[in-house]
């Protein structure tokens, strides 16, 4: 009878210490050997891709022709910031040497000039290869520099 | 009566004699005229971001649109500018090449009074940074802008 008794406890021993170990496993052996899971994404390195960023363009208008007035420093012109550009337009007049004769501030998109006050008086006359230089800024705190355009035009300046 | 009668008559026939009379009036005619201008708008790349090692990055189309004559053309150059450091001082700067689509170096482009009010020309652009540049390339930030002229050629 004892023996008996014995052996189921053996038994249930045995049963108890083979499910402690099974539970165990992975914890056991299994750290050393980690199951190995490829990323099905990965791909050969070919070096770096284009990654997404905000591509958008200026709209600039242009224009083949500027009339201003001669002997006076107050003009009258009709130049814009296109709304639907994101960018700030500086814009400034040029004459065909070089000279600066007007400058604007920041233009908001949607907002033109009407008036301007010139740097100095025009003689009347045709002054081709003038430019209208468009210095375009990001609308941002560091007003980051964007592309730009130089308008070639004719000033026209009549009496 | 008979008086009357006859004054009346008188009266109707010169009123209606002057209803009548043709009015001798000096013709001034004002001839009006307008000229609308040639005007296009430029369309251009705002930015040029670059993924860093990215030998060949799109940056977007260039194209003119807008009312000019058939005869009219627009030509549009463009000028680059190398990349310079914006963190270090004193370091060589990032050189690149715009390229179009067929990998032509891109200098400039003209377009035709027919392509302007048809809207039917734009030109990719790409920015070519060589793997050599890329290796020899300082850390820090860069940037660099490209300006587009454009002229109208009667």
């Amino acid at each position: 009878m004892k023996r008996k008794q014995m052996l189921i406890i053996s038994s249930v021993v045995l049963v108890l210490i083979g499910g402690y170990v099974i539970l165990n496993w992975q914890n056991w052996i299994g750290k050393d050997k980690p199951q190995v899971q490829l990323d099905q994404n990965a791909e050969d390195w070919e070096g770096n891709r284009n990654l997404a960023s905000e591509s958008s363009t200026i709209s600039i208008p242009g224009y083949e022709k500027v009339i201003l007035k001669a002997g006076t420093r107050q003009q009258n012109v009709n130049f814009h910031n296109p709304e639907v550009n994101t960018a700030y337009f500086r814009m400034s007049l040029w004459l065909p040497d070089g000279t600066k004769i007007w400058q604007s501030d920041l233009i908001e998109p949607s907002k033109g000039i009407y008036n301007i006050t010139l740097n100095q008086t025009l003689f009347a006359g045709e002054y081709e290869n003038a430019v209208l230089k468009y210095q375009c800024f990001a609308m941002d705190d560091d007003l980051t520099p964007l592309n730009g355009s130089d308008i070639k035009l004719t000033l026209q300046v009549i009496e | 009566m008979k008086r009357n009668i006859l004054l009346g008559l008188i009266s109707a026939a010169t009123a209606a004699s002057m209803l009548a009379m043709p009015v001798y009036a000096n013709e001034l005619a004002t001839e009006l005229t307008t000229t609308v201008e040639s005007t296009y708008t430029l369309e251009i790349p705002a930015n040029n971001g670059i993924t860093y090692g990215v030998e060949s990055t799109a940056i977007g189309e260039i194209s003119v649109t807008g009312n000019v004559l058939p005869t009219d053309a627009v030509t549009v150059t463009a000028t680059t500018d190398a990349f310079k450091n914006q963190s270090q001082s004193g370091v060589e700067d990032l050189p690149f090449t715009l390229r179009d689509t067929s990998g032509d170096v891109f200098t400039g482009a003209t377009w035709n009074g027919a392509e302007i009010n048809g809207q039917t020309k734009a030109i990719e652009l790409n920015v070519d940074i060589t793997s050599a540049d890329w290796q020899a390339a300082a850390a820090g930030t860069y940037a660099g802008s490209i300006i587009f002229t454009a002229a109208i050629n009667n």
